[in-house]
């Protein structure tokens, strides 16, 4: 028994001596490393802001209503999401607008859209039967594009709550958008209540 | 050959048994076969190297010692009149003569486990025999061992249900430190570099620390050869699926110029494109990896430093059927059934995708400070940097007013983009273990040790999953085994400390705070084998240990890519106590071999990611159900089999079948991600030589799984896939290159009948079938 209690003290010398040379280069990095911000600020730019602005044909009767999510996925839930309120059987002609407005100054992604008509198509439902919404534009190949839109609401007489969604598509490249079809990514999907009265 | 007799005194029946060893090392040498001459007795040394005969009646016994890669002993020994008691210690000579065959003539004792515990170790044949496009590929042949995968080249094994933070993988020495948290993170080792791997199912923390609870993966390269010149190994293997092509190859000597400093140089590198369904590509699923290793040597068994640098690199493309965009999107491609658009098979890889780099430097050194006594110390380095790259709103606009200046910028941005990672996290992690390992007295072995570790990670990139953080951790251990005759007793204990202080960012306010956590808790084992009879040993263990909760379950918040959910960590978690036990049988006789084992875990404040169904998460991407971690008590049981049956000479029968059930006991509902019941069962002919081909064999069976029924209904985004049978095929043999160089070749067809099947524990189910068929062709020689 002595030679391993000569051992265990021998050996605990050897692990005492190593460990602290070892503690010493280890923790001496010091801990402050963490402090270090080192976010990439991003060139893929992300989308934030949702407009859809509606106006009732023969008139300059306006609407425009938001969706945003100024702090991007995650965080805050979307610090704004407007109801769209419209007349029971109206046609409407619409718009709608992309933009990145956590960036300054704001970008408008609305543009790209369009720059790469080709690769991109915006697609709109209409819950409830509420009305029925066709795509005006059209790309550089003739399929439909989705920046405008008419939209003829239901007659009703009674207030519905009903919603809208809008989802844009980046297709990979031109030959995987047919027009009818979504992309396997969804790039932006909004859904906004919509109420007739 | 030495063989000491040891005449005991007379007992009821004469027992001969004793110790089969390495004559240099004294290693025991498991799986030595002893047979007693002129009958058809026989026995196999069991992993302590130890074998018995009962009931024997002759005068004079001879016995004869065999084991691949020694020169076979033969024995003699008078037992006279009356009934006694012999025991042997037969130490048996390497044989200097160079192998004819490319054999396991490594069989050194399992480290990793304790005796009393469930290990099965993998020989370099069984390793290479199963060689596919990740390591963790030949684990699978072990009963109560699956994988979680996501495509071909990204596997993690999971030992009885248990996965990732839950296990831990030893890589030569060193625990290996990658980001194992994510299902889609594989741990970074070449599938070239193993030459034997142990595993041990069952808790091991008091060996390995607290993330050991579930077992352990220990994997190993060989030593190097002590015979003089310059040795080495080149490996060939060609896969039909995804045109996949990897070669290694090592050059080793036990001698620079004299000196005894023994140097392996190890370098590998695989190529592999698009990987194939029955019915249509998984487009960019493509490989590509290098990898290279240095070990030098020096001393001797008494008192020697081996020293390891190795460098790991890989780029993997994440199949781009199964990255989508938000659970509509998710809902729609599962409805689909099948990929959207298939583009023809490529070798490109494009984003999404994955580049890992592993470094890794260790050394390990040992001094036999007697007889007795052995002390271990062993340092390590690694850094683990893996940068993931999106395929996300890739759409960039360049600043400009000219048109032609915008489109340039725009391609120059865009190029930026795709090369800039979503997420990159650097992890790098230094450890110091020190171990003694002694003998008490001639029947109580064991070791004490302290292991520490600290750990650094840096992330970078928009996608919150994990933050910045640091992490220290010490522990102090000591297990005892007490070898009796028939019975082996193991106990021990471990005390472990882990500090972790991350910077975690709010995603409102992009403010960093620092959170500072601290857990310790004591590990605890028991076991104990009985080898009541001649071949038969039956183990039954006990433990319970703990692991903190990991980085990603406290402090998670973002989206799963490939799950289209929202994860939120919760920072007050406390760590999970596991209480587990289990029991194994094993039988061997005249080539019968049974094995089973059973066991039965209950977690407390088990961690687990549960739905939130009242909050969902709202984005402008679309809303994506949320899933928090929290705990609850789990319990998970289950067992395996695995049997082989000898019909002929030449002829086995073999089988396995494994099943495990999880379930939270708070929900009273089943776990996520259990791999349904299965097995296997299979005929393999064996011939020693076939014309020119020795050691020639074919091997045939069928893998059948159970669809996984035991799930929340609803919860999952689809249902768990219908059960499947895949046949595999394989023949192989030795052939005799010119030189006299021996090489090991193996044509084998994996799902043979090219079966459109879908496994639940595949993250890719919900978007496309498994590999179809794939026809590998592996190719060794030796020199």
């Amino acid at each position: 028994m002595t030679s391993s209690t000569n051992a265990l003290r021998r050996f605990g010398r050897i692990f005492l001596t190593s460990a602290f040379a070892a503690s010493m280069s280890l923790f001496g990095t010091s801990c402050d490393h963490l402090h270090d911000p080192h976010d990439h600020d991003h060139d893929h730019d992300a989308v934030t802001t949702v407009t859809l602005t509606l106006v009732a044909q023969g008139t300059t009767d306006t609407t425009r209503v938001t969706w945003e999510d100024l702090d991007g996925i995650g965080g805050n839930n979307p610090n704004r999401i407007d109801t769209l309120f419209l007349r029971p059987a109206t046609i409407y002609l619409g718009s709608v607008r992309f933009e990145n407005r956590a960036k300054s100054p704001i970008e408008d992604v609305t543009e790209e859209v369009l720059e790469d008509a080709n690769e991109h198509q915006v697609f709109y439902a209409v819950s409830n039967s509420l009305g029925q919404l066709q795509v005006l534009d059209k790309d550089g190949r003739g399929l439909p594009l989705g920046l405008v839109y008419s939209l003829s609401t239901a007659l009703t007489t009674a207030a519905v709550p009903g919603a809208l969604t809008l989802s844009l598509y980046h297709y990979d490249s031109e030959s995987s958008k047919n027009g009818t079809d979504p992309a396997d990514e969804t790039d932006v999907e909004v859904t906004f209540p919509l109420i007739l009265r | 050959m030495i063989a000491t007799l040891l005449l005991l005194s007379v007992l009821a029946d004469t027992h001969i048994h004793g110790i089969v060893r390495d004559s240099a090392t004294r290693a025991p040498l498991h799986g030595a076969v002893v047979r007693l001459d002129g009958t058809k007795k026989g026995a196999v040394a069991d992993r302590y190297g130890a074998f018995h005969f009962y009931d024997l009646h002759q005068d004079t016994v001879r016995l004869v010692v065999s084991y691949i890669g020694y020169a076979t002993e033969r024995v003699v020994v008078p037992l006279g009149e009356g009934r006694k008691e012999v025991r042997l210690d037969i130490q048996m000579r390497s044989s200097s003569a160079r192998q004819q065959e490319i054999q396991v003539t490594d069989e050194r004792i399992a480290h990793s486990a304790l005796p009393t515990q469930q290990a099965r170790v993998l020989g370099s044949v069984e390793i290479d025999e199963h060689r596919g496009q990740t390591f963790a590929d030949a684990l699978t042949q072990v009963a109560g061992v699956t994988v979680l995968q996501t495509g071909p080249s990204l596997k993690k094994p999971m030992i009885n249900g248990l996965t990732g933070t839950r296990l831990v993988l030893r890589n030569n020495n060193l625990v290996q430190e990658g980001q194992q948290w994510g299902i889609e993170h594989a741990p970074e080792i070449d599938a070239f570099s193993p030459s034997r791997i142990t595993v041990v199912k069952g808790p091991a923390a008091v060996m390995f620390g607290p993330n050991a609870m579930g077992g352990v993966i220990d994997v190993e390269s060989r030593p190097i050869r002590k015979d003089p010149g310059l040795h080495g190994e080149a490996t060939v293997n060609l896969f039909s699926n995804g045109r996949q092509g990897a070669v290694g190859a090592f050059l080793e000597t036990a001698q620079v110029a004299g000196a005894p400093v023994a140097l392996r140089l190890q370098g590998s590198t695989r190529l592999g494109g698009d990987a194939e369904a029955p019915d249509y590509v998984l487009n960019n699923t493509g490989v590509r990896e290098l990898n290279a290793s240095l070990t030098v040597e020096v001393g001797d068994e008494r008192l020697g430093l081996s020293t390891l640098a190795s460098i790991f690199s890989t780029t993997l493309g994440i199949f781009s059927g199964a990255h989508i965009g938000n659970a509509t999107d998710m809902l729609r491609a599962i409805q689909r059934g099948h990929p959207s658009s298939t583009r023809p098979f490529s070798y490109d890889i494009g984003n999404p995708r994955q580049e890992i780099t592993h470094t890794m430097i260790s050394a390990k050194g040992h001094a036999q400070l007697s007889d007795d006594e052995r002390l271990v110390l062993t340092l390590g380095h690694q850094v683990n940097d893996r940068s993931e790259f999106d395929g996300h709103n890739v759409r960039i606009r360049g600043q400009g007013t000219d048109p032609v200046i915008r489109a340039a910028d725009s391609l120059a941005r865009l190029q930026r983009a795709l090369a800039t990672p979503a997420m990159n996290l650097v992890l790098n992690t230094s450890s110091l273990d020190a171990s003694l390992e002694h003998a008490l007295s001639e029947r109580v072995r064991g070791t004490v040790g302290i292991s520490s570790m600290w750990q650094l990670n840096e992330r970078s990139g928009s996608v919150i999953l994990i933050p910045d953080y640091r992490l220290w951790g010490i522990g102090a251990f000591a297990y005892e085994s007490i070898m009796l005759d028939e019975v082996t007793v193991s106990a021990g204990i471990r005390y472990d400390v882990r500090d972790l202080k991350s910077r975690i960012i709010n995603r409102a306010t992009r403010e960093a705070t620092l959170q500072d956590r601290t857990w310790q808790n004591v590990s605890a084992s028991l076991g104990a084998l009985w080898a009541p009879v001649e071949g038969l040993t039956l183990t039954w263990n006990a433990a319970s240990s703990w692991r903190p909760p990991q980085v990603n379950e406290l402090y998670s918040n973002d989206v799963h890519h490939g799950s289209a959910y929202y994860e939120i960590g919760d920072s007050s978690l406390a760590s999970e106590r596991t209480l587990g036990s289990d029991v194994g049988l094993r039988y061997e006789a005249n080539g019968l071999l049974i094995e089973s084992s059973a066991f039965i875990n209950r977690i407390g404040d088990y961690i687990m990611a549960l739905p939130d169904p009242a909050n969902p998460t709202v984005t402008i991407r679309g809303t994506f159900p949320t899933y928090r971690f929290t705990q609850m008590t789990a319990r998970l049981f289950g067992g395996d089999l695995s049997l082989t049956v000898p019909l002929h000479e030449r002829l086995n029968l073999y089988g396995q079948a494994s099943f495990v059930r999880g379930d939270n006991l708070d929900l009273n509902e089943p776990l996520l991600f259990i791999p349904a019941d299965r097995g296997r069962i299979g005929l393999h002919l064996h011939a020693d030589d076939v014309g020119p081909v020795h050691d020639a064999y074919v091997d045939v069976s069928v893998m059948g799984v159970r669809r996984q029924d035991r799930v929340v209904p609803g919860r999952d985004y689809a249902e768990p896939p219908a059960g499947y049978l895949r046949t595999d095929l394989s023949v192989g043999g030795v052939l005799t290159l010119p030189f006299g160089l021996p090489a090991r070749l193996t044509l084998a067809c994996t799902n043979l009948f090219n079966a459109a099947y879908r496994e639940y524990l595949s993250q890719y189910r919900y978007f496309a079938d498994d590999l179809g068929r794939n026809i590998i062709l592996r190719f060794t020689t030796t020199f």
